[in-house]
């Protein structure tokens, strides 16, 4: 479905019965990463997502966004659709909006679920250097990513309908401003009930960045999936969804 | 022997499916053929043309190589000099320069297929495979191609079409003529060539927002009513003054996605099938080709085709897109494509014309056309200028 918000088109699906849920995808992906566990939820909740601006099948934004604009998007969608939801779902960059978003008071909800959530951009300050580096490339987007997500990713990017996107100029410099974000201190003024699921073999956003969460976020719960990476709502669908869900119904 | 310029890429957003179409369905045959020169030039999405013969292949595309390609220059310029010639600069301030006999434009959406850049071409008086100018321009109108083919006596369906402005200023007696139709309705921007901006509207609730998506995309809407007991057709259409059909399909998924670029080179030219897993199949997957029809309603849509394609005046080839009430027995005309995805290549060749016969009739048709205009005297002597 197609939506105009603030001048850009937003194409965005929902499915299933229930309190709406809202699943924000990260950098470079589109919403159709959420399909396995859109499955799983849609039995006992609405599942809500859109394709971020410059992703998937929505409109780029016109100018270079920061986490700001992108919270902003995200509220000025959810009042022309008119939904309020019960929880936000965030994965990787998308974790980082909702944080940010959320913190702001852009956005409101009951629970916030983060997957393998960014965020943050301090821990070494080699890699931080690394993705800058990588950034003045253009292909810096992928190039985080461990090699088999690249593939795959990449695969998603070049068969989407825009699949230049990422050297699009609005969102090279997009992807700069984003990376040089850091939401940990945005982390610590959140205060709803929060659940914060990392792969133990992420090395996009590794495990000791859930940790960090964790401690930022008052009585947040950490769990930790085994045998996972930056894509294990792709790779475990059906324990991430059953986490989700027994978080939600707690 | 013979050098020919296919032109594809472009601004619109069927960028990747004109990439896909130029070389799958020309370049690789021409080059087959080896009776031509192909000489590439690739249009960004920035407007920006690129000329080199890396440019042929698809994975420069694919993997991102592209834009290194880019980034070290290579763009051409045109010169018309009683012709088309390319020129580009090259290093040690040398120049290559390429005369053009033929042009085979592979554009799909505004800026290509639209006759904008048939508009170029004929200003260089350059052979160019395809419909002419007036021809592509009506053909990308959805509301302009519906008023010819109606004025033929072709019938169109139930529609009406309005401009931005008009929404805008004069809302009230917008919905009004919208209120005459019956839903469901579609509401479609009038010149977007792919299914972008396109709303299936189920009541009057979802109007709005409808208009509003159309609205994004285009300064002039049309809102047309479904057809019942739909089937939708296509037929690719071949000719100048005696065009031929190829066959009549019927797309099992949207026509406009059929050769995209995931189907084509991501899953090795076959599509996986939903709902089944690791289940593949190809072009066979997409359609019932030719289309199973009661009654007479083949040859019904087929005339209709041939029809649309004269009223409109199209030349060298273009798609006719029809929808058809299975009940009632009756066939509309929808819309009309000048530059089909990959030519819809595997629909001639199920007809009996192969990739390289086709590509080689399309020269042939362009060279015939543009004699044809030729032979039509242009320039007159008149002693006007010396009174001054």
């Amino acid at each position: 479905m197609n939506v105009i918000v603030n001048d850009l088109l937003v194409n965005y699906s929902r499915q299933g019965k229930g309190s709406p849920l809202l699943l924000l995808h990260g950098w470079g992906d589109r919403l159709e990463t959420f399909d396995g566990i859109a499955k799983k939820l849609e039995d006992s909740y609405e599942v809500i997502r859109l394709d971020l601006p410059g992703f998937g099948k929505s409109q780029a934004s016109k100018n270079a966004w920061g986490l700001k604009d992108y919270a902003q998007h995200v509220a000025d969608f959810l009042s022309k659709i008119d939904t309020q939801p019960a929880a936000i779902i965030g994965h990787s960059n998308g974790g980082a909006i909702a944080i940010f978003g959320l913190a702001n008071n852009q956005l409101q909800t009951g629970k916030l679920i983060l997957l393998s959530s960014a965020g943050i951009r301090s821990v070494a300050k080699g890699r931080k250097l690394a993705w800058k580096l990588l950034a003045k490339t253009g292909k810096a987007a992928t190039s985080m990513l461990p090699s088999a997500a690249r593939t795959s990713l990449r695969t998603r990017l070049y068969t989407s309908a825009g699949s230049d996107l990422l050297v699009a100029p609005g969102m090279e410099a997009t992807f700069k401003r984003i990376v040089s974000q850091d939401v940990q201190t945005e982390a610590t003024k959140l205060q709803l009930p929060t659940l914060i699921l990392y792969g133990m073999n992420d090395t996009a956003t590794p495990p000791e960045y859930g940790e960090r969460f964790h401690h930022a976020i008052k009585g947040s719960r950490l769990v930790q999936i085994d045998n996972a990476d930056h894509f294990m709502h792709q790779q475990h669908p059906d324990k991430i969804s059953a986490s989700i869900k027994e978080f939600l119904e707690s | 022997m013979k050098t020919v310029l296919v032109i594809f890429g472009g601004r619109s957003p069927e960028h990747d499916v004109s990439i896909v179409s130029a070389i799958a369905a020309v370049i690789k045959p021409l080059e087959l053929l080896n009776e031509y020169k192909v000489e590439p030039v690739y249009i960004a999405k920035n407007g920006a043309w690129y000329w080199n013969d890396k440019l042929k292949d698809v994975s420069l595309y694919r993997t991102g190589q592209i834009d290194q390609l880019m980034s070290k220059g290579n763009s051409p310029w045109l010169e018309f000099d009683g012709g088309l010639q390319l020129v580009k600069q090259q290093s040690l301030g040398r120049v290559r320069k390429q005369r053009i006999d033929i042009v085979f434009p592979v554009m799909h959406g505004s800026h290509g297929e639209d006759g904008s850049l048939m508009g170029l071409l004929e200003m260089a008086g350059v052979p160019y495979v395809g419909c002419d100018v007036p021809s592509s321009a009506l053909a990308m109108d959805k509301v302009l191609a519906k008023q010819v083919a109606a004025a033929n006596g072709i019938a169109t369906g139930t529609w009406v079409s309005f401009t931005k402005q008009e929404l805008q200023s004069d809302q009230q007696s917008v919905k009004a003529r919208i209120g005459s139709l019956s839903y469901p309705l579609f509401v479609k921007p009038a010149h977007a060539g792919s299914s972008i901006g396109i709303t299936k509207v189920a009541n009057v609730s979802e109007l709005d927002n409808a208009l509003e998506v159309a609205a994004h995309y285009d300064t002039k809407i049309i809102v047309e009513e479904a057809v019942p007991n739909l089937i939708e057709v296509t037929l690719p259409i071949m000719g100048n003054s005696e065009p031929r059909p190829a066959l009549l399909e019927q797309p099992l998924t949207d026509a406009d996605t059929f050769f995209d670029f995931e189907t084509k080179y991501m899953h090795g030219g076959k599509k996986k099938m939903p709902g089944k897993k690791g289940g593949k199949l190809g072009a066979h997957g997409y359609s019932n080709l030719p289309a199973k029809l009661p009654g007479d309603l083949y040859k019904q849509a087929e005339t209709l085709g041939l029809n649309v394609y004269r009223a409109l005046g199209c030349s060298g080839t273009a798609r006719v897109d029809m929808l058809i009430d299975s009940k009632a027995e009756k066939v509309y005309f929808n819309e009309i494509n000048p530059m089909p995805g990959s030519l819809y290549a595997h629909n001639w060749r199920a007809a009996g014309v192969s990739g390289t016969e086709l590509v080689k009739q399309l020269l042939n048709l362009a060279e015939e056309r543009y004699a044809e205009v030729e032979k039509v005297q242009t320039s007159f002597s008149t002693n006007f200028l010396k009174q001054f």
